[in-house]
């Protein structure tokens, strides 16, 4: 199924030189410790913690209304510490996800309403489904599913749970959503 | 709309389950679709999910699949963690006080008088909070690898009944090899030397000096039977008298975890293994070529061989329907087609199956042919005498695709032309010069085609029905790969393969 266009007002999302979109009705705290590595799209509502630690994404990410980024920390004898998070290119981030891994690979689907818990490892190409809660520390390698109930699926080359070709997958989803992601048409005057 | 969501065109395997296209896969030899359930799956490595570590599938075996540093939590079966904590060590003779038997497992050899501080590890789950302190399990001086295994009561006698079953296995093996021995007719008349059986073979070969062929025939070791007795311990007096307290009382699902012991009681809970996961490869069961073959590193999302369908075969994705279906009435849907090779291709859109588009059984037949070649001349089969010509596991068996489609669509007036797949197009500027199109050609850019499909739902259909159109593409496909070394050039298929489209559900009388 093709993806609808979703449109968005002038007014409401900013478009930087390098493609990034994003809504003014988010919260992005310490925002010259995120980075948006082009064709980011940062949808209403989403929360990017950068003044805990740095926030680094790479190319054509989603991530969508209601959503937090927020780097993991880890407790130590003496207090806690924050720990940057990387998140790969073409990663879909859905709506109301809470994220809080260490590091998000590329190609991976987050579902909508998902909890990854703190200093997560999520490897590329693998999905996490909608409503899914991590526990922390849990380790998703690649073409593995973590579903609802907290079981993990899957495996390279196995075809009924990850798509075997799910990097392609990831990448046209990213780059159509990015392209069907189109400013409101001016009314014909 | 995610794609995650299934997918409303599905594609008729050649075994003729229906599937989207991303779950099938081309097999470029046969050149046919392939879906998992008619394909071999193989395991191409094992690994563990958690800590991402390759184990050779000879050490898996030997380790009974399972990680040696991971476990998971007996309580949730969520993976546990380690984590370190420091333990006062006091050099005195007394016990420490907290009843941590944790110093004893680790007594240091020389004393000191003032007291330090080291840092112990407990595996703990973070998701349940169960920990191994819970069950008394002692912390350990190192995070991984010191964990002990929990003895099961019946190893030993597991073990000899291994034994003995392997043992029983090679024996009739070899009583087996013997029988077929015999059974053949005897190709000489006159007894060779590397004849196995036969008196005077046997002389000659002891004139010679050589030593007799025969193989020691392997006996079974005895076992003792296991005796069934109906005697039953008396269940205890508490039983009838305490109250339960469920908390105390594992579930189902933790027995399992543990199928040694299967403990009652949750403090007879042990951290459990963690099992190794696998990498498949999947191999077409016709020509035995490889389809998909993942790379061996478990962190690794490349492939060595990658076959998938959409590679291969057009890809149709619903853009939308014209107007609400009704029965009986006609309407239209745009359909967007895709090439994903690197050459053009001729699309056609019929509603029967064209009849020259099938690949001649010859060629198929060499394909085949040839690969079997292949394996018999391999020189490992020859020496272990397994007979020779390979099964294949299944012949295809061509199963009709069940009729699912309830509405008649009106084939495409004439064929159309696909561009080739060009990355580069991305970026030029759209000058396309406008060619004359045929008209259900409703726009085309780079590899994609827009067309307009006319279709008329079944008139029985009632509201609510969901309408589902087929119809049979064919396209010309270009075979890179040929299976005679003479033949250089590429070969054109002309293949088609059944589709099916969920439209949607008809829609409510009264809204029209």
């Amino acid at each position: 199924m093709e993806i609808p266009d979703t449109y968005y007002s002038k007014d409401e999302y900013v478009e930087t030189a390098s493609g990034n979109k994003v809504s003014r009705h988010t919260v992005l705290c310490g925002s010259q410790n995120i980075v948006l590595n082009g064709k980011v799209i940062v949808q209403s509502g989403a929360i990017i913690r950068g003044d805990l630690a740095n926030v680094r994404t790479g190319r054509y990410c989603v991530i969508s209304k209601n959503s937090v980024i927020r780097p993991p920390y880890k407790q130590f004898s003496k207090g806690i510490a924050f720990f940057p998070m990387h998140i790969g290119d073409h990663v879909y981030i859905g709506d109301g996800a809470v994220v809080s891994a260490a590091n998000v690979g590329s190609f991976v689907y987050i579902g909508k309403d998902a909890i990854i818990g703190r200093r997560c490892t999520l490897k590329d190409c693998c999905v996490i489904e909608d409503g899914a809660v991590l526990p922390p520390e849990t380790t998703v390698s690649s073409y593995m599913r973590y579903t609802a109930k907290g079981t993990i699926e899957g495996g390279q080359g196995n075809p009924y749970f990850v798509p075997a070709a799910m990097q392609d997958e990831m990448v046209n989803y990213t780059k159509s959503f990015y392209e069907h992601f189109v400013r409101t048409p001016a009314p014909a005057s | 709309m995610s794609f995650m969501q299934p997918s409303p065109v599905k594609y008729a395997c050649s075994c003729g389950i229906l599937n989207p296209i991303n779950k099938l896969f081309f097999c470029r030899h046969c050149p046919k679709l392939r879906c998992g359930f008619c394909v071999c799956h193989e395991i191409e490595s094992h690994f563990c999910s958690n800590c991402l570590e390759n184990i050779p599938s000879s050490e898996a075996r030997h380790k009974k699949n399972c990680c040696a540093n991971c476990f998971d939590c007996p309580c949730c079966q969520h993976t546990l963690s380690a984590r370190a904590a420091t333990v006062p060590i006091v050099r005195k003779p007394e016990e420490p006080k907290d009843g941590e038997s944790a110093t004893e497992a680790t007594p240091s050899p020389k004393p000191s008088a003032m007291p330090t501080t080291k840092k112990m590890y407990y595996l703990s789950c973070l998701s349940c909070r169960w920990t191994t302190r819970d069950v008394g399990i002692p912390d350990q001086g190192v995070a991984t690898g010191t964990w002990p295994d929990k003895e099961c009561l019946y190893q030993v006698r597991f073990n000899t009944l291994m034994e003995y079953y392997q043992s029983l296995v090679l024996q009739e093996k070899q009583e087996k090899q013997e029988f077929l021995r015999r059974k053949t007719p005897k190709q000489h008349k006159f007894p060779s030397l590397t004849d196995r059986t036969g008196l005077t073979v046997s002389l000659i070969r002891r004139q010679i000096g050589w030593s007799d062929k025969s193989i020691p025939k392997t006996k079974p070791i005895n076992i003792a039977a296991a005796e069934a007795s109906a005697e039953v311990e008396a269940l205890p007096e508490a039983i009838f008298t305490q109250p339960i307290n469920l908390r105390n009382i594992t579930t189902v699902a933790q027995r399992h975890s543990q199928p040694a012991d299967q403990p009652e009681a949750v403090s007879k809970l042990y951290p459990q293994r963690r099992s190794l996961w696998i990498k498949r490869s999947l191999r077409c069961r016709q020509c035995e070529h490889n389809l998909i073959k993942p790379e061996y590193h478990p962190t690794s999302i490349k492939y060595r061989i990658q076959l998938f369908a959409s590679y291969h075969v057009p890809e149709v994705v619903m853009v939308r329907c014209e107007q609400p279906l009704q029965s009986g009435q006609a309407n239209a849907i745009f359909l967007k087609f895709t090439n994903p090779t690197m050459y053009d291709m001729t699309i056609s859109v019929l509603d029967v199956a064209p009849q020259d588009a099938q690949i001649s059984p010859d060629a198929l037949l060499q394909a085949c042919r040839i690969k079997e070649e292949a394996i018999t001349s391999s020189p490992l089969l020859k020496t272990t005498g397994i007979t020779l010509a390979r099964q294949n596991s299944i012949r295809e068996v061509k199963r009709e695709v069940r009729e699912l489609a309830n509405a008649t669509i009106v084939p495409l007036e004439g064929p159309f032309v696909l561009n080739q797949r060009d990355d580069s197009k991305e970026f030029d500027e759209d000058v396309q010069a406008p060619t004359e199109e045929p008209k259900f050609i409703v726009w085309r850019k780079g590899n994609k085609v827009l067309i307009r499909l006319d279709f008329t739902p079944a008139a029985e259909l009632q509201s609510g029905n969901a309408v589902t159109l087929g119809f049979y593409m064919q396209y010309t496909y270009v075979n890179t790969v040929s299976n005679t070394p003479d033949k250089k050039e590429p070969t054109t298929h002309a293949l088609y393969s059944r589709i099916f489209i969920e439209a949607g559900e008809i829609a409510n009388a009264k809204a029209n």
